[in-house]
């Protein structure tokens, strides 16, 4: 079971020796030059490793177990087969000269160059000539994170107590919200720096022609005016994906992040999970984190290479090929990346990726795919409605939200719609246009899909789809003068019981309004 | 291959993930929740998305209550808690269930216990994944607390759900491991300047949260009105050196300011105002959403010193004004206090048992012994989704462990 991992830093190197120590062979794959990469003699002296240097994926197939990838080095092309994928690339830091209007200079610099002439003081002849006077432009205007603020307020505690300079920390909101980071605060202050917040207001900045700058600002709660003349001023990042992390995730097909990072912002996904089973994105690859949420990542990726993968289930996408006209919907449209080609040119869904959302079968224009469980026949309410009811309602319910919120519903006591069917649905991606017309046409006088709310959906955009299919029904429902109110959608989560009670209590009253 | 069991303390989210991780290494375990409910503080949040998710998590420790629920190699046993524990070849663990049970298989959720209880002790659980729907918080039942023969809900149960053991049941059980995943205790207001237990529509986040799980709505406890003015009050008990609280909770702006934006979402009409230190970054989508809660809340940067009782049974929040050495009243008529993340207590017999450290800030270190492992927010404040992920790390040191 071979594991490929993209980067060479330091959570690439800890996973792989976690790969190592549980058996399994890893590969560090890196775009970067041997030279450029820190202590490389040893990791390419690993027994269990190899390391493949200025190397560029180029594509991917295959899926979990199977990955077939695609590598071009040094002109030439190889190809690679890994049981799973790993993104361990480090992020991007930007210093935020601009943000703050200043030019960098002998008195301007970044922070990751203050913390290497902290590292190597004599290499810049401190503490001789070290400032006197040192100010922080840190979260002023920009919204800075704990990580960065963990380095400023630790280079401000060794720039204090070790070369005497007097440090001024001027914040917007101090990130805090990692471990330790209050009582280093509080440290900060006892070594006698001076922290200075801005709220709706910020400092003057004027820089000179020496590079110098001047500091002017109104204390904000005495109004009182100020004037700093430090003699170096240190300006923090910003920290954003690599391009690498970005190149990675569109070749992988990873979904991102708003930032752009190779992990979608969704509560569902496993701590280094992605939408693709068996491909994982840990630290800087997947997001901002702190210190020990790197640690914790390092951990879940090496619990997630000691797992054995199982016999592939048995309920999964099966793609009639005499049926299929290779349209690639199902390609397109599978969030967990299920579907491929095999060597014969067939489109095929992978059992081992596939998470059963039904989306492809749904969306499947020849209806070539079948999800067992899932098709129109079988797809039927769990209990028939009772006969005295007023009308009867079918409402798909995604198992993921609606359906324990009905459940929890009726267990508070919540007196629910006597003629409510329920379909447990595993997404509401599943929901096709033939199933909700056959709830009308088994009798229902209402059907309604209970999804997830946006952004929430375990796959991706299925509950986005089932809107989609419900208001194309609708409007085919109206045309043809059928009342489009007889159909709903609406989104809820699994612990929102009240509110699903509300819901159907609500589309009942309307359906018995109209009758 | 392996009979290796482990003993999981607390069924919050990071014990219920914890449990759930090490079934994927074939290993099985016992999760010990002393609350009839378990999922920890996680399981009593609401949902707080507003025209779409706002990434708070409340649904991943649901999901992890059902797949705890139906898995086979978990055994979830709420209402009980360690006595004793002691390392011989394994461990050897006494465990206590609460005297009052009640039979999952015989309740029928009519509730008439918890309508009949004269204390207040039944509660209704918060999730469906509930089983029994219905306990009895020991705390408050005069049977465990008092010795009482109070037999009120017991006579009131139609379906005779209801036993009463006249000693506490115990078990003895034995572990090959343990994870010590016995969360935190919320701060408790009652001696901060902010009238908590004096007036009934000051309410701790906690409360609030609760109450928009159960009921769907932010009302006045004193009225059960919807209010008009709501006030945040950031950093209560966290963020404090004279309680030596030298810690920020990590989740409390998040909480504070998805509850305000949930409450403005569906009552547009209610104005929300946010007392605060520093707003603190809480998840990936912080650089957008942040200035949209700037628009759509009030934020004022001030810790209030006070809070009083306004003539119209309102309450007046007391505050260093900006720009002016002046303090300022500002009515409002209900206050949410975000109350800090503080160390678990009443584990201190099974943490010395354990041979777990306790650094200066009260919460626990690492243990002496090898076998046993930490996880959530036992160790500190944690969000739910770092203790997934802490969960997931001592998940597999303690299978490393095991398989030794």
């Amino acid at each position: 079971m071979t594991t490929v991992i993209f980067g060479a830093g330091k959570t690439a190197r800890q996973i792989a020796e976690k790969a190592a120590a549980l058996g399994r062979q890893a590969i560090l794959v890196t775009e970067d030059r041997l030279e450029s990469i820190a202590d490389a003699e040893t990791l390419r002296s690993a027994a269990s490793l190899s390391l493949l240097t200025e190397t560029h994926l180029k594509g991917c197939n295959g899926g979990i177990g199977d990955f077939t990838l695609e590598l071009q080095q040094n002109g030439g092309t190889k190809t690679v087969k890994a049981a799973r994928l790993i993104l361990a690339e480090p992020d991007r830091r930007t210093a935020n000269y601009g943000v703050y209007g200043l030019a960098p200079s002998d008195a301007v610099i970044c922070l990751s160059e203050l913390k290497a002439r902290i590292g190597d003081p004599a290499g810049f002849g401190w503490p001789e000539q070290a400032p006197k006077h040192l100010v922080f432009l840190h979260g002023i205007s920009t919204e800075s994170t704990p990580a960065i603020a963990e380095e400023v307020m630790t280079a401000a505690v060794q720039l204090q107590e070790a070369f005497g300079v007097q440090t001024y920390v001027l914040v917007g909101n101090l990130k805090v919200a990692a471990d330790g980071l209050e009582a280093l605060y509080r440290k900060c202050r006892q070594a006698g720096a001076f922290f200075i917040k801005f709220t709706d207001t910020s400092p003057d900045l004027r820089q000179d022609k020496d590079g110098t700058v001047v500091v002017e600002y109104a204390d904000e709660i005495t109004q009182q005016r100020f004037t700093i003349r430090p003699d170096m001023t240190v300006v923090d990042e910003t920290i954003e994906p690599s391009e690498k992390v970005a190149r990675l995730a569109r070749l992988l097909d990873l979904e991102i992040d708003e930032n752009g990072f190779a992990q979608a912002d969704n509560v569902h996904r496993w701590t280094v999970g992605t939408n693709r089973r068996g491909v994982h994105c840990v630290g800087p690859s997947r997001g901002i984190l702190s210190r020990e949420e790197k640690a914790l990542d390092a951990a879940n990726a090496a619990a997630a290479l000691a797992r054995e993968s199982g016999d592939p289930p048995a309920d999964r996408a099966v793609i009639d090929r005499g049926l299929c006209i290779r349209c690639l919907t199902c390609f397109r449209l599978c969030p967990y990346r299920a579907i491929r080609f095999t060597e014969e040119e067939r489109v095929e869904a992978m059992a081992e990726a596939c998470e059963r959302c039904g989306i492809c079968a749904a969306e499947c224009p020849r209806t070539a795919i079948t999800i067992p469980g899932l098709g129109r026949k079988e797809l039927m309410p769990e209990r028939s409605a009772a006969s005295d009811a007023p009308v009867r309602i079918t409402a798909f319910c995604c198992s993921q939200s609606a359906k324990p919120a009905g459940q929890y519903a009726r267990r508070m006591g919540r007196d629910l719609p006597a003629g409510l069917d329920i379909v447990e649905v595993p997404c509401a991606g599943t929901v096709s246009l033939p199933h909700l017309m056959d709830a009308f046409a088994r009798g229902a006088g209402g059907v309604m899909v209970l999804s997830c709310h946006p952004d929430n959906c375990h796959s991706r955009e299925g509950n986005m789809l089932a809107k989609q299919r419900v208001e194309l029904l609708r409007s085919r429902l109206e045309e043809i003068g059928f009342d489009p109110k007889r159909l709903s959608i609406r989104t809820l989560a699994s612990n929102m019981g009240v509110e699903f009670g509300e819901a159907v209590e609500a589309f009942e009253k309307m359906l018995v309004d109209l009758a | 291959m392996t009979e290796k069991r482990v003993l999981i303390i607390g069924g919050g989210v990071a014990g219920l993930t914890t449990a759930l991780e090490l079934t994927r290494f074939g290993i099985e375990s016992d999760i010990v929740e002393k609350s009839p409910f378990a999922g920890g503080h996680g399981i009593q949040f609401a949902c707080k998305a507003t025209d779409r998710c706002v990434k708070c998590g409340a649904c991943v420790v649901e999901e992890k209550l059902r797949d705890v629920c139906a898995h086979p190699g978990i055994r979830l046993l709420a209402a009980t808690e360690v006595m004793s524990i002691e390392k011989k070849s394994r461990f050897s663990v006494t465990l206590r269930r609460s005297p009052v049970s009640i039979d999952p298989a015989a309740c029928n959720d009519c509730g008439a216990c918890f309508t009949a209880c004269p204390e207040g002790a039944v509660q209704q659980g918060f999730s469906a994944a509930h089983n029994p729907f219905y306990g009895a918080m020991e705390d408050r039942c005069s049977r465990s607390s008092g010795g009482s023969s109070c037999t009120i809900c017991r006579d009131a149960c139609p379906q005779q759900a209801i036993s009463f053991s006249p000693e506490p049941a115990v078990e003895e059980t034995a572990a090959d491991a343990v994870i010590a995943a016995y969360g935190f205790t919320p701060f408790a207001p009652i001696d901060k300047p902010y009238g908590y237990g004096m007036f009934d529509d000051v309410v701790t986040n906690l409360e609030l949260e609760r109450m928009l799980r159960r009921k769907g709505l932010p009302l006045r406890p004193s009225n059960n009105a919807l209010p008009e003015k709501i006030a945040f009050i950031q950093c209560v008990g966290s963020r404090d050196a004279k309680r030596g609280h030298l810690w920020c909770s990590k989740i409390c702006c998040g909480s504070a300011l998805r509850l305000a934006g949930l409450i403005r979402h569906r009552h547009p009409q209610i104005e929300a105002t946010v007392f605060y230190i520093d707003i603190q970054t809480f998840g990936k989508d912080f650089d957008t959403v942040y200035p949209k809660y700037q628009e759509d809340l009030r934020f004022v940067r001030a810790i209030p010193a006070d809070v009083l009782a306004a003539d119209d049974g309102g309450l007046k929040v007391v505050y260093a004004a900006d720009g002016t050495h002046e303090s300022r009243e500002e009515e409002f008529d209900l206050v949410s206090l975000s109350v800090g993340i503080t160390p678990c207590t009443g584990a201190e017999k099974t943490l010395s048992a354990l041979g777990i450290d306790q650094p200066e800030n009260g919460f626990s270190g690492a243990s002496r012994d090898p076998g046993v492992f930490l996880a959530g927010a036992a160790t500190g404040p944690m969000s739910i989704a770092e203790s997934v992920a802490d969960a997931g790390r001592a998940a597999i040191e303690a299978a490393a462990y095991l398989a030794q």
